[in-house]
């Protein structure tokens, strides 16, 4: 940090940056550390946020597996019940033909999620270790995966409105299951670990001194 | 900025009313027709027994994106007057901090998934509110668009010891 090639930071020249309204703040005249315009709690870099983001990584990694083995949806009709989980309503929807809608709801329900605890760790461990390889190429990779990971929920969204719409009693109507609560869980934790994550720490490691 | 931002805000919020007073999907079936409008598809899991999956589709889809748009009214209509509204600094802030959790456009692409998945087994009509909730939808990626945050950050007071 001491180099003088070193970029100019506001926490080397004693400044706080507040992460919801922008505005800089010095860190000796901050009244018990609350942004003096939005009143958000300012941190030099988000606390505990490798720990917190572990938390809500591991959680979501554990309900990730009911999620997928236990079934989302029961269409019954007839009296006769048939359960769907995340995966077989994919492959339902490719042998009707409608592989457009297929490969959306594989992505959004099972790559994006996937994908997501899977760069989460990646960036932790990189993080952890003192890691200074590509920060720009990994802060890229953060910002893709905080903003994709809201549009898993598209599958709880399809089963909210079968079950509300088919309601034909005995005829037919459609039930939610338990593997719903878990997948809408594993995104929100997703949600909530991208959020808990602060990518400044990617590049306290790039920019501190060889060892 | 102001002005257009405020206008597209009402409009949005008028859209949602309308959005949440009429019939989303009708679905056709054998001569039985069945309507859900938006609160019924979160009513229809606390019926079913998952108050988690209820709530979640409660907040993101209707609950979210209405305080989002409330938010935005509060501030935007007295700076347009030339007034600071109370607690502009905090009340824009939550409004900023309820976009990425307000997901009207999420749960249009999947209306949108299940109607065509029962495309096959039954006639799926849709209602007046999924025009105004489409309506809505484009409105708000309009906002995101013309809305300059800084340009209200600049005009909240600043409360120093």
């Amino acid at each position: 940090m001491n180099r003088s090639s070193a970029p100019l930071t506001a926490a080397g020249a004693g400044l706080l940056l507040c992460q919801d309204c922008g505005l800089l703040s010095r860190r000796s005249g901050v009244k018990g550390l609350h942004c003096p315009r939005c009143g958000a709690a300012l941190h030099l870099r988000k606390p505990n946020a490798l720990g917190r983001t572990w938390a809500l990584v591991i959680a979501a990694i554990i309900l990730y597996i009911p999620a997928n083995v236990l079934p989302v949806m029961t269409v019954i009709s007839l009296g006769r019940g048939e359960p769907d989980t995340i995966l077989s309503g994919v492959i339902q929807l490719l042998a009707s033909g409608l592989w457009p809608l297929a490969a959306l709801v594989f992505v959004a329900s099972i790559l994006v999620p996937v994908l997501k605890l899977g760069v989460m760790i990646f960036l932790l461990i990189s993080v952890q270790r003192g890691c200074r390889w590509r920060p720009r190429d990994r802060t890229r990779l953060f910002r893709i995966t905080e903003l994709a990971g809201r549009w898993s929920m598209i599958d709880i969204f399809v089963i909210t409105i079968l079950a509300g719409l088919v309601q034909l009693g005995e005829l037919a109507h459609i039930e939610a299951n338990a593997g719903a609560t878990a997948f809408g869980a594993v995104v929100v934790l997703t949600m909530l670990a991208a959020q808990a994550f602060d990518p400044r720490l990617i590049w306290d490691a790039a920019d501190a001194a060889p060892k | 900025m102001l002005e257009q931002c405020l206008a597209l805000t009402l409009t949005a919020l008028a859209l949602f009313t309308l959005a949440n007073l009429f019939p989303l999907l009708n679905l056709r079936l054998g001569g039985r027709e069945e309507a859900l409008t938006l609160i019924e598809g979160a009513l229809t899991f606390l019926d079913q027994g998952h108050w988690g999956l209820a709530g979640l589709v409660f907040f993101t889809s209707l609950l979210f994106p209405l305080l989002r748009l409330l938010g935005l009214a509060y501030v935007l209509l007295p700076l347009w007057r030339g007034r600071i509204p109370p607690r502009l600094g905090p009340v824009f802030r939550w409004t900023q901090a309820f976009s990425p959790w307000s997901m009207a456009e999420i749960f249009l692409l999947g209306g949108l998934v299940a109607a065509v998945k029962l495309g096959d087994m039954a006639a799926i009509i849709p209602g007046t509110a999924a025009y105004a909730f489409i309506g809505m939808i484009f409105i708000n990626a309009w906002i995101g668009f013309k809305l300059e945050p800084r340009m209200i950050w600049d005009r909240a007071p600043m409360h120093v010891a």
